[in-house]
């Protein structure tokens, strides 16, 4: 599952996907339709939701993925 | 495999190399999508000449590096059709290069593959070109070019290097998003035939092939940069968990 494998990235090629801004978007909808896939609840809806309408929740995640190495809602 | 003969470069060298890069690359990606400024194309190919360049400071970290930098050289040389001469006679040679840069993908993504997988993701890419090449040659007979026939088959490979790369995603990440990038201003760039689509997109503000096509590019570079890091550091995960069990 590509969610998971993203989780298990290091923490710069995470930060390197989420910084440059079309890119950042990309690998949010890659990665939480995969989360979406192997779990589809609320918490991954919602999350798909925000990561593809708000471009720049992609930066909102390049901190988190700093502070817990994984997305924003996204349950994997 | 072991690399023969790697070169360590320290992460901070390649941290602010790799953001000098980005800023430089920004600018110009600014330029190029959001301003619509005299002599676009200039800085559209220095965009690409920037994305080698990188490419080629970190080439000896790895000796795989060498086939990114192989395939990055080759756009280089298609973009030449593409971007500066633009002229229909040379796009014919602008995609054959394309082909070839797709081949050069090829040979990365499957170098770690064992000769059973190699030879059936060859097969499968060979049926779905000759399958989607019928396909167009049924629905646009009339104006079947050798170019559309060339740019499936390019497609197909790039959509078999994209499932390959995901594949092995820990360690080709940053080449697996590059590729889908390309696909998506791939895919713009056929979309922009259809005359009622190319209508709806010229309506937006911005060079929406370039906006696709400069992130890919860029991704495809770095992974150079930092791919010998992403190795180094799995390694040390993985001689870690021995000891701590």
């Amino acid at each position: 599952m590509l969610a998971k494998k993203f989780q298990d990235l290091p923490r710069l090629i995470q930060f390197l996907l989420l910084l440059i801004p079309v890119v950042s978007w990309i690998t949010e909808i890659v990665v939480r339709v995969s989360a979406l896939i192997a779990k589809p609840n609320a918490k991954n809806i919602l999350g798909f939701i925000f990561g593809l309408v708000i471009p720049v929740f992609g930066w909102l995640d390049l901190i988190w993925v700093l502070l817990f190495k994984h997305l924003v809602l996204c349950q994997v | 495999m072991k690399d023969r003969m790697p070169k360590e470069i320290p992460l901070y060298v390649r941290l602010i190399v790799a953001s000098i890069f980005l800023l430089l690359e920004g600018f110009l990606f600014y330029l190029i999508v959001f301003l619509k400024i005299n002599n676009i194309k200039y800085y559209c190919y220095l965009s690409i000449v920037l994305c080698f360049i990188i490419s080629s400071i970190f080439v000896v970290t790895s000796k795989y590096n060498y086939i990114i930098l192989t395939a990055l050289l080759f756009t280089l040389f298609a973009d030449l059709f593409f971007v500066l001469i633009q002229q229909n006679n040379y796009y014919i040679f602008g995609i054959i290069l394309i082909n070839i840069v797709q081949l050069i993908y090829l040979f990365y993504v499957t170098k770690q593959l064992t000769k059973k997988l190699i030879f059936l993701t060859l097969l499968i890419r060979i049926i779905s070109s000759m399958v989607f090449v019928f396909i167009a040659l049924c629905f646009l007979k009339p104006s079947i070019k050798v170019l559309t026939i060339l740019s499936i088959i390019s497609f197909v490979n790039l959509l078999m290097n994209i499932i390959i790369s995901g594949m092995r995603f820990k360690s080709d990440a940053l080449l697996f998003f590059g590729l889908i990038l390309l696909m998506l201003s791939f895919v713009v760039v056929v979309l922009k035939q259809i005359s009622e689509i190319n209508q709806f997109i010229s309506q937006w503000n911005f060079n929406m092939v370039w906006f696709f096509y400069l992130p890919s590019q860029i991704l495809i570079s770095l992974f150079p940069v930092f791919k010998k890091f992403i190795r180094k550091e799995q390694d040390n995960v993985s001689k870690e968990i021995p000891r701590s069990s």
